[in-house]
């Protein structure tokens, strides 16, 4: 401490001080510099050295990087940190999530290929990565990976203010094929949830393009726009203040937590072989991973998906459990990949068709 | 402080910013714009700013070689010094992708410290041992980014 | 009253923190609230709210300390505060302008505050008037305070300024969901990142230029009395106040924030302040204080439709309602309802949070001052350095600090002609705002243009917003006439 009070008294003795100055960054100041930089190296030596012999053989001997695509504090993201914090006590190592945000996930979803695959990189997201090809963002898709875990999806709900003309999901369409083009949906862009949904609704909509589920949100209630479809957990408080009312809950089936809403499937089932569509979120891995590395991810996350809190947050959360993992997981990515690249490619906003990838239509 | 006054570079300088301006305007014009009408395409900002652009970049090119007819005093742009510590700097990029941060880090500001002429070898290697060493162990141990 | 005094601990701890990961350019506060958020798990929400308001204050205000001293602003919102803290620094007044940085940030900060207590429901319901159209307005608005900048000519700023929308548009397009203007090639899918552009634009072409003008002419950083004269103090609390309004009203719309914030701020103080400590650009007291309270009173703003509405005024807020959620809380209508006690205590630890930055700031002050009167050539290298960092530490990529590198090269060539750079870097900020809230707003009239100027002509906020456009081009061009006369 005593430099730093000397320094003070020559800075007051004018243009003397600029002289001590470069003496006191040059003398013995380094002295301490190095000092510090002795310790902290051997420090650094003595952790690195230490973690590393300590367990050599048994899988995560360093921490494991979660990359999660999207921007912190979005939904994947708080995904990504509620599962990943525990699933820390059955790894019994940290799992660090990292966001690598930018083209609509697509830049963390290359930057987990590029790494090695040894189990220290893995992959939390959404279910972008199944438009990715159609839409000429990127080459990959949910092939590219292996999956540890699938968590759990969300749920879109058409929202409007309750003040509406519309009472249920059928007024609406009616409406939009009586004056096709003037009804306003908000939306999140063509490939976000609610541009989906509108096409799965397959109205002649006007859809007006936001950035995010709040912006959508802001827009219904400043009236901006007539209607929209949004996840579940963004709206449910609005929906219970009476700010926003439900016309229908994009599903096959009624929710158990909200049985007095109308499920679309139910209302209009024309509209169920495109049903369950909605977010899901899942863990996933890079091809080529050792299977006892595999296994043990599979192992600790699923345990993490039991956790009582995990399943506390779901409900939270406003989401549906899905605990699926192997072949089922295959198969729920590519049947929504399917549904999803082809719904794209009829409503007009994908480039290109997904029969150029061998994408089967359900 | 005294202005200084730029001359040779100018002109050429403002050429170039003309010839971005047009290559964002051409290819703004080849923007997919998917099936949107004109007014809300993809293609409308980047083309009207973009143009906005090539006009300011053209007048300020004409204003430069106003510039350049009237004043004599030059000032060479193009040093040397500033060109090699540039080149080094590039070289510094490049060898990132291939060397530990740290180790091309550390080369780096070995060399910087000397170019400058801010300290004697000894302690520049030491100064850049340290800065390298205090914060990657600050980034990496702080704030969790991988090196 | 332990509990407080608990409260009041983890808010300081956060604060200093805050103000740290400001200075550093490169760390932000998004990225180290969302690393708290991670370790806060298990904390009670009350505590874990705590840090986390104290980074958030105290990183807006950190920003400012490097935009003074060596004009790397540390965070986008302080971009405009290089414009006069900078020069002032040159004139070896840099411990004065981060004084005035300090007191400043902490009035705006209180007068936010003040706003969130008192004004939530109203600037809610402002804030969800605004429709596309008010937006796009306002961005348009954004775009022509950005020409006046011009310390050389209109055209020169113009030019950055759109060379920075326009590079703000490479990346995939919100709208289409396609990539535009990325040239087939994966690494423009991702964008322009703003700070890569920052670091860049300022840092190392600073340090580029000094080498150029070999200047080793070393500014002595004056040491005495940092603290703002309390007379000067009370002369500017009127512009204080303006400034900090003009930031709350900004930081309540989503998605718009603390550059822009400043930079509404900076151009208000331009226009109405009669006789500037000195002329503005060249280290006006004013120039600080408008930006700087603006900027912090930016966050009262952004938490008010956080609070209400669940929809983030900035990243920052984004990434702490995700800490909500963690908590088991959300954001919405519902939460000021059936948890008052949490906005109470948010309120709280910004007040304790914004106590704790001044004293810190002008404890900070000397240190800091110190660090940069080490001789130019022993401190630029480790600037440099500091610059790729911290490009790197944006993503861990390498591909950004090649990013931040092609911005160093083109700073310096914008400061050897004279181009400004402030401009470019606003523009990489407005350059997806405009595209976007202008296509949206043409969607949703569906390209009717008589439409939209009928809902013009009957909304107050769309009215208002022309107004204050027309106020300020009159009085834009104006000024030239008056200067030709006199």
């Amino acid at each position: 401490m005593t430099p730093v009070l000397d320094l003070q008294r020559m800075k007051t003795a004018g243009e003397f001080s600029q002289y001590k100055l470069l003496c006191f960054v040059k003398g013995f100041h380094m002295k301490k510099v190095f000092r510090v930089v002795s310790v902290l190296c051997s420090l650094t030596i003595l952790m690195t050295g230490g973690l590393t012999s300590a367990r050599a053989a048994d899988y995560p001997e360093r921490l494991i990087t979660a990359i999660v695509p999207f921007a912190p504090g979005g939904s994947t993201d708080i995904m990504a940190r509620t599962i990943a914090t525990l699933a820390e006590a059955h790894l019994k190592q940290s799992v660090v999530v990292k966001n690598v945000s930018g083209g609509n996930g697509s830049i963390g979803a290359k930057e987990a290929l590029d790494k090695k695959a040894d189990g220290y990189t893995i992959l939390i997201t959404a279910e972008n990565l199944a438009s990715y090809r159609v839409m000429g963002v990127s080459p990959l898709s949910f092939n590219d990976y292996d999956p540890i875990i699938l968590l759990a999806r969300g749920v879109p709900v058409i929202v409007t203010k309750p003040e509406s003309q519309w009472k249920t999901a059928n007024d609406l369409i009616k409406s939009t094929t009586q004056k096709p083009g003037e009804v306003k949906i908000a939306t999140t862009g063509p490939t976000g949830v609610s541009g989906i949904v509108a096409t799965i609704l397959g109205a002649k909509f006007n859809m007006v393009p936001f950035k995010s589920e709040g912006e959508i949100i802001t827009a219904v209630l400043g009236g901006h726009t007539d209607v929209a479809t949004v996840g579940l957990l963004s709206v449910a408080d609005y929906i219970k203040a009476g700010k926003l009312k439900v016309l229908a809950v994009v599903n096959d089936k009624k929710l158990p937590n909200h049985p007095d809403w109308a499920a679309l499937g139910e209302a209009m089932p024309e509209y169920n072989k495109h049903l369950p569509w909605g977010p899901f979120y899942g863990v996933w891995v890079k091809k080529g991973m050792p299977a006892d590395v595999v296994a043990k991810l599979k192992d600790s996350f699923s345990k993490a998906a039991d956790d009582p809190k995990f399943k506390e947050f779901v409900v939270k959360n406003e989401l549906l459990s899905m605990n699926v993992m192997g072949a089922d997981a295959l198969k729920f990515a590519n049947d929504f990949t399917s549904r999803t690249t082809w719904l794209l490619f009829d409503g007009g906003a994908a480039q290109k068709s997904p029969a150029e990838f061998g994408i089967p239509r359900l | 402080m005294k202005a200084v006054r730029y001359k040779s570079g100018e002109v050429e300088a403002n050429i170039l910013f003309l010839l971005v301006a047009m290559f964002f305007l051409t290819s703004s014009f080849f923007i997919d714009a998917g099936n949107y009408p004109a007014w809300s395409s993809a293609k409308i900002v980047p083309i009207l700013l973009s143009s906005v652009m090539a006009i300011c970049s053209a007048s300020s090119l004409m204003e430069a070689i106003r510039k350049r007819q009237v004043t004599k005093a030059t000032e060479n742009v193009f040093q040397v010094k500033v060109l090699t510590y540039i080149g080094v700097f590039f070289v510094y990029i490049g060898a990132l992708f291939l060397l530990p941060f740290w180790l091309a880090s550390a080369a780096f500001l070995l060399f910087s410290f000397l170019f400058w002429k801010s300290l004697p070898l000894v302690k520049a290697i030491v100064a850049s041992a340290a800065v390298v060493a205090v914060s990657l162990t600050l980034f990496s141990k702080v704030f969790y980014i991988t090196f | 009253m332990e509990h407080l005094l608990y409260i009041a601990l983890l808010t300081a701890a956060g604060t200093l923190a805050g103000i740290l990961v400001g200075a550093i350019p490169g760390l932000s506060a998004t990225m180290a609230v969302a690393i708290l958020v991670s370790l806060t798990y298990g904390w009670d929400v009350t505590s874990a709210l705590a840090v986390i308001m104290g980074i958030y204050q105290g990183a807006v205000f950190g920003g400012s300390i490097t935009a003074c001293l060596i004009n790397i602003p540390g965070a986008p919102s302080s971009v405009i505060t290089t414009l006069d803290g900078y020069p002032l620094a040159k004139r070896g007044e840099g411990g004065i302008a981060i004084g005035w940085a300090c007191t400043e940030s902490f009035l705006g900060g209180l007068i936010g505050i003040l706003a969130l207590w008192i004004g939530t429901p109203l600037i809610a319901r402002i804030a969800i008037g605004f429709a596309p159209q008010d937006y796009f307005l306002l961005a348009v608005f954004g775009i022509l305070l950005v020409g006046s900048f011009a310390e050389g000519s209109f055209g020169k700023a113009m030019f950055t300024a759109s060379l920075g929308i326009v590079m703000g548009l490479i990346g995939l397009d919100l709208i289409t969901g396609m990539p535009r203007l990325t040239y087939g090639s994966d690494l423009l899918v991702k964008g322009v990142d703003l700070v890569t552009a920052i670091l860049g634009l300022f840092g190392l072409s600073e340090v580029l230029f000094q080498l150029y003008q070999n200047s080793s002419a070393h500014v002595i950083q004056k040491v005495g009395r940092v603290v703002p004269p309390l007379n000067l103090l009370v002369k500017y609390l009127p512009l204080t106040f303006r400034t900090s309004c003009i930031g709350i009203l900004i930081g309540a719309l989503p998605g718009v924030g603390g550059p822009i914030a400043s930079l509404m701020a900076y151009d208000h103080a331009k226009r109405t302040v009669k006789n500037p400590s000195r002329p503005f650009g060249e280290g006006a007291y004013e120039g600080v204080v408008a930006s700087e309270s603006a900027n912090n009173a930016a966050i009262g703003g952004a938490i008010i439709p956080m609070l209400t509405l669940g929809i983030p005024g900035d990243a920052v807020t984004a990434v702490i309602i995700g800490a909500f959620q963690i908590h088991g809380l959300r954001p919405g209508p519902m939460l000021m309802a059936e948890t008052p006690e949490l906005f109470n205590m948010i309120v709280l630890s910004l007040v304790f949070a914004t106590f704790f930055f001044l004293i810190f700031g002008i404890l900070l002050i000397k240190p800091f001052i110190k660090l940069v009167s080490i001789p130019q050539n022993i401190l630029l290298p480790p600037i440099i350095f500091i610059t790729v960092i911290g490009a790197y530490a944006i993503n861990s990529s390498l591909i950004d600090v090649a990013w931040m590198s092609f911005f160093g090269i083109l700073g310096f060539v914008f400061k050897l002609y004279k181009f400004p750079i402030p401009p470019m870097v606003l523009g990489l900020v407005l350059g997806p705002l405009i595209d976007e809230t202008f296509r949206r707003t043409m969607i949703s009239y569906r390209g009717n243009f008589g439409d939209l100027l009928g809902a013009i002509a009957v909304s107050p906020i769309s009215l208002s917003v022309v107004a204050l456009m027309g106020v300020t081009f009159y009085m834009m061009f104006r000024k030239p006439a008056k200067a030709k006369a006199g």
